[in-house]
């Protein structure tokens, strides 16, 4: 107890000047951040009793003792616990604590450098006054929404009567943050100091009782508020169909909670709070952040240094990991056969870094100086000294394996080669290396700019550290970069592929396309699969089905006669023709099914109705049971990776928590059982043993 | 003590292309980066090693006086080297070569990365005095109130003065053009049309000869042009093979209307392009595996009153290089001279040849020498090719090294005219 009192007394402190100025410092020993643990909030409701007591203080001062951290939020695994009514009781004890802050009889200041999110701004959002520090690592945000919660100390209500509601709503609906200059612009801080005197400007500010004005306008009348509340309903139910019950429940607490005092506003607040706190999208999406958050954690080695990087292929994958990479700072070679594909590449680069100038991420000058980066040759000119070469040529084992001959003679023996494949065994493309331990696989996802994954696959012989620093470039790209075994189509190919086929079987078995498409849409999916086998290419499809089927089998065998998709010369969006209409052949704007795509399956024009639920299951639990043979096989070693890669890079709905997440959820008994129901119906669904051995021993994932 | 050497390891450059052309957009210091990244990709240096970057740069932009340092930030190189941009007129590009030597043979460096940048396309250009100083104030001012007292004077100017003045290539002290110049020296050595022709022709034939095998393309970065990037240049493309004294003859003198007899086909054209080469000790060649194209022998800069024959540094600079490593005319392999007007070639290698001359101005009793058509710009030069004036230097000096390499030479010479009445010689020597 002695001890707990002991740290307890570090993590917040209290000193009141000789002027009266109360300053009260968080600062969690040993830890990076300041997060609002219970035994400090204790220690913070004393302290306010002290102040409260004390007539020798006429002002307070709330900051941090870190340089780059004010408060980082609550503590997210304190929150796990709670069922909803613990959430509720939770939310308001958060709240009347920092309503004293605003009841206190002197004024306060919050003197904010380093990161303010969550709890941390609505504990600022409390106090009379609000100064911010010019300090790079300076941001305020309510980013509880990523959680799938909604802020619950009083963030939805304070934020949205201190600025205006078109601002204040993004933010708490996007959990997007707020830069120090930005936050002056808002009204949500007072004044922007440089860091040596943010203590000082805050300490008179607080004597001289200097109080935030909000900043009132059109949207904080009945009028406004309802207008652009019923907009972003609007917006978000179509951009979430619902899946997203915070974001709604957000709009909610401004929208009912503006129209009444504070103080009912935050009993509604509480009373939302909590009900998220058990749904399954919150539970998903914290999910995810505990397994994003442990993923950055792990590197089996040290990383060396990446300072150069050669592509091979400048196309349109090429083309976008050489802008990502020259986005890093790092000097890029791209060796393509032609001048023309090179200029292509360098057309596609400085498209990227001028839209991050336009959204003034990038200064003119750094968009300039990264498209200095990327030079490109038609020979091997400069390759003699990179540390690592990316391969990104057409998936063509003899063509790799010549590549990486051609190239070993003229790289480094130290020199990664990383090959960007989706489905071609890494092994032996590394069969053709004289250093099999430098060879590795980046399988990229397209626009690779834009897509937040990057699969790495070893096979046996690759070396830790050429894993770790593969891991280490994907990851400061900013993708998730999970780790996977080496196989056929290793984890994310491998489970699109049942998943495509099914969808091919229900359009074969007289499915409607739309339909198909709009089901899984409604089940979470960004795109639906048919829609997808446009977007990757028929011909992509059809070659990886058949590697597929020589590699597993019956299960996945495709419908019979889709050779005559390919002979009818669909290859999907690339040329114009697939199964659905593209370009001039198009009417409208909206996607339009290709109706004589019909003629070449089996009912040809009659099409039948199918239960939406029914077309989910078949192309969901074949996706499901892939990545459960994925796990069992040892491609996948662990199932918080599989639930990474489907959610991002395969577009698994977020708020399901990934595969493995979501048949937890279910209850394996359930998911084996629905798989036998399937299997009875169709051959390809037999149950994964690793999922009935689980089922039988009651056993989950996580 | 035995002296180290300052050993060439490889050059690159942009290729030349006329101003307002392929490049109207790119400033010297993006010319300079693209020379120098395809360099350093080339010889595969550690950039680490580098000790310094030195680069010519003529006419310098008022957002980038220190180019060589830029270069350095924009290509992402260690961030500890520093850059040192110089001039001394079209000689600048040989200056950075001979100063980075200097470096070196001090043992202030090891490791120097040298070259030379010009664009006429983006050079700025100055508003008149007048316009400047008659909004000074406004930019102080306060208030509109403080504003007015200075508008009577900027309503003044006249509309002339509200033009930009783009500068001209004309020597500050006898307000004559280089081309009036160049057309004194032809007028005074008795350099006809038809040589300034013949020459001119000669120099585009082998340029073109020179690019179709390879021997100048080799040296060439390819730059990607155009809104999309959809143009690669690979070559210098103000080549051309198909020319001859005769078209050349058609047309009209352009600094002297009506006597003159130099035309815009013998003169070097208005060009954009930057050059880079690396240099260093002979030790840190040998202990990196590297094999010297050549070593940067001796040099030389000489200077004579503008009045007299502007162009004619050459004459003046190569005797002396010659006597200082004391070697002659015919030891060499090789003879590179700026092009900057056939009159100007001609006038140099006429006074070269001439014993008059030697007594004259060298104080000699012989002529320095005849020199052998067939060893002399080989590759074509700035008539042909371009002359983006601080590139030219290390254009010439990696050309001519390559070549001296595939006839298997020993020595060379080069040597550039410039404004003021300068002119520099460069000795360079290959290992046997």
């Amino acid at each position: 107890m002695a001890i707990d009192m002991e740290t307890r007394a570090q993590a917040l402190t209290l000193s009141v000047d000789a002027d009266g100025v109360a300053r009260i410092v968080f600062d969690t020993p040993g830890e990076k951040v300041n997060v609002l643990a219970k035994p400090v909030l204790e220690q913070l409701n004393a302290y306010l009793d002290q102040i409260e007591k004390d007539p020798a203080v006429k002002a307070v001062v709330i900051m941090s003792g870190k340089e780059d951290c004010f408060i980082a939020g609550a503590n997210i695994e304190e929150i796990e616990q709670m069922n909803q009514q613990q959430a509720t009781e939770g939310s308001q004890l958060l709240q009347r604590l920092f309503q004293r802050l605003t009841d206190l009889r002197v004024p306060t200041i919050a003197a904010i450098q380093g990161v303010c999110l969550g709890g941390g701004l609505e504990l600022a959002l409390a106090c009379k006054g609000r100064v911010v520090s010019d300090h790079p690592k300076t941001q305020l945000g309510l980013p509880e929404i990523k959680l799938g919660l909604i802020p619950g100390a009083g963030g939805t209500q304070r934020l949205p009567r201190l600025i205006t509601l078109v601002e204040a709503l993004p933010m708490i609906l996007q959990g997007k943050s707020c830069y120090p200059k930005k936050a002056v612009k808002l009204g949500l801080a007072d004044e922007m100091v440089p860091p040596n005197k943010l203590w000082e400007v805050a300490r008179q500010r607080a004597l001289d009782g200097k109080v935030a004005v909000p900043k009132k306008d059109w949207t904080h009348s009945a009028f406004g508020r309802n207008f652009v509340c019923n907009r972003a309903r609007q917006e978000t139910m179509k951009a979430t169909k619902g899946h997203y019950p915070a974001a709604l429940a957000a709009i909610d607490a401004v929208q009912r909670g503006l129209g009444k005092s504070l103080k009912e506003g935050l009993a509604i607040e509480a009373e939302l709070f909590g009900k998220l706190v058990e749904t399954q999208a919150s539970k998903s999406c914290i999910h995810l952040f505990h397994a994003t958050t442990e993923l950055k954690k792990e590197l089996p080695a040290r990383p060396k240094p990446v300072r150069s990087v050669g592509i091979l292929g400048g196309g349109l994958m090429g083309g976008g990991i050489a802008t990502v990479t020259a986005d890093l700072g790092i000097p890029v070679r791209i060796k393509d056969i032609s001048h023309e594909a090179i200029g292509k590449t360098l057309k596609g680069a400085r498209e990227f870094f001028d839209s991050k100038r336009k959204r003034g991420r990038l200064t003119p000058y750094e968009a300039n100086q990264r498209m200095d980066l990327i030079s490109g040759t038609t020979a091997f000119t400069g390759f003699a000294n990179l540390d690592m070469v990316i391969e990104a040529i057409p998936e063509d084992l003899i063509l790799k394996q010549n590549t990486l001959r051609e190239l070993e003679k003229v790289t480094r023996p130290d020199c990664i080669f990383a090959s960007n494949t989706s489905s071609l065994p890494i092994k032996a493309i590394a069969e053709a290396s004289s250093r099999p331990e430098t060879v590795i696989g980046m399988h990229f996802f397209s626009p690779v700019p834009k897509m937040p994954l990057v699969e790495v696959i070893v096979h046996p012989g690759t070396a830790d550290w050429v894993t770790a620093t593969t891991v280490d470039l994907g990851r400061k790209m900013g993708k998730q970069v999970i780790v996977v075994n080496d196989g056929v189509g290793f984890y994310t190919s491998r489970i699109l592929a049942p998943y495509l086929n099914e969808a091919m079987h229900l359009l074969a078995e007289g499915g409607d396309i739309e339909q198909i498409d709009q089901a899984l849409v409604d089940f979470g999916f960004p795109v639906g699969p048919i829609a997808l086998l446009d977007e990757v290419g028929i011909d992509v499809g059809a070659k990886v089905t058949k590697i597929m089927l020589e590699a597993f089998g019956d299960r996945m065998q495709p419908p019979e006669g889709m050779h005559k998709l390919l002979e009818s010369g669909r290859m999907g969006r690339k040329n114009q023709k697939g199964f659905y209409l593209y370009g001039d052949a198009r009417k409208g704007k909206k996607k339009e099914v290709d109706r004589t795509v019909y003629d070449l399956t089996p009912h040809g024009q009659t099409r039948r109705k199918l239960d939406p639920a029914y077309i989910q299951d078949r192309c969901v639990y074949a996706f499901l049971n892939e990545a459960a043979h994925c796990l069992h096989e040892n491609v996948l070693t662990s199932a918080r990776d599989g639930d990474i890669g489907a959610i991002f890079g395969l577009g698994f709905p977020p708020f399901l928590g990934g595969p493995f997440f979501h048949m937890d959820r279910l209850g394996l008994s359930q998911v084996v059982s629905r798989l036998e129901d399937l299997h009875r119906q169709v051959p390809r669904y037999a149950a994964c043993p690793m999922l009935v051995e689980m089922a039988r021993a009651g056993r989950c994932f996580f | 003590m035995s002296q180290t050497r300052v050993a060439l390891i490889d050059g690159r450059r942009t290729p030349f292309v006329k101003a307002d052309t392929f490049f109207k957009h790119l400033t010297p210091l993006d010319m300079a980066t693209l020379a120098s990244r395809e360099l350093l990709y080339a010889t595969g240096v550690d950039p680490d090693m580098i000790d310094d970057v030195v680069m010519g740069c003529v006419i310098s932009h008022v957002s980038t006086p220190n180019v060589a340092r830029e270069v350095v930030i924009n290509l992402g190189l260690p961030k500890h080297i520093p850059g040192l941009t110089l001039g001394r007129a079209c000689a600048s590009g040989l200056q950075a070569v001979s100063t980075g030597s200097e470096m070196i043979l001090a043992g202030n460096a090891s490791v120097v990365l040298v070259g030379g940048t010009d664009s006429i396309s983006t050079a700025p250009v100055p508003h008149s005095p007048k316009l400047i100083n008659a909004f000074k104030p406004l930019a102080s001012a306060k208030s509109i109130g403080d504003m007015l007292p200075h508008l009577p004077g900027i309503l003044q100017l006249s509309p002339q003065e509200w033009l930009p003045k783009p500068p001209s290539i004309a020597e500050p002290s006898t307000g004559l053009t280089m081309g009036q110049h160049a057309e004194l020296m032809a007028r005074k050595n008795g350099i006809s049309r038809e040589a300034q022709d013949r020459y001119a022709a000669e120099s585009h034939h082998k340029a073109g000869q020179a690019t179709d095998d390879g021997r100048l393309t080799q040296e060439i970065a390819p730059v990607w042009v155009g809104k999309n990037y959809e143009q690669c240049v690979t070559q210098d493309p103000m080549i051309r093979r198909e020319t001859n004294a005769e078209a050349l003859g058609k047309l009209r003198p352009s600094f002297d209307k009506r006597y003159g007899t130099i035309t815009a086909g013998t003169a070097s054209p208005l060009t954009d392009g930057a050059s880079a080469a690396l240099i260093m000790s002979e030790d840190k060649a040998k202990a990196l595996g590297l094999k010297p194209k050549a070593f940067i022998k001796a040099w030389v800069y000489t200077a004579l009153d503008p009045h007299d024959q502007l162009l004619l540094g050459p004459a003046l600079s190569i005797p002396r290089v010659l006597d200082k490593v004391g070697l002659s005319l015919k030891d060499m392999d090789l003879i590179d001279m700026h092009e900057a007007f056939a009159a100007q070639v001609l006038s140099n290698t006429e006074a070269l040849a001439s014993e008059r001359f030697a007594k004259e101005r060298l104080g000699k009793d012989h002529a320095v020498g005849e020199i052998d058509p067939d060893k002399f710009n080989v590759c074509g030069g700035s008539i042909a090719i371009g002359h983006p004036f601080a590139a030219t230097g290390c254009r010439m000096l990696t050309t001519t090294a390559n070549e001296l390499e595939r006839r298997d030479g020993q020595y060379a010479l080069l040597s550039i005219c410039a404004a003021g009445g300068m002119g520099v010689a460069m000795m360079i020597e290959r290992e046997r």
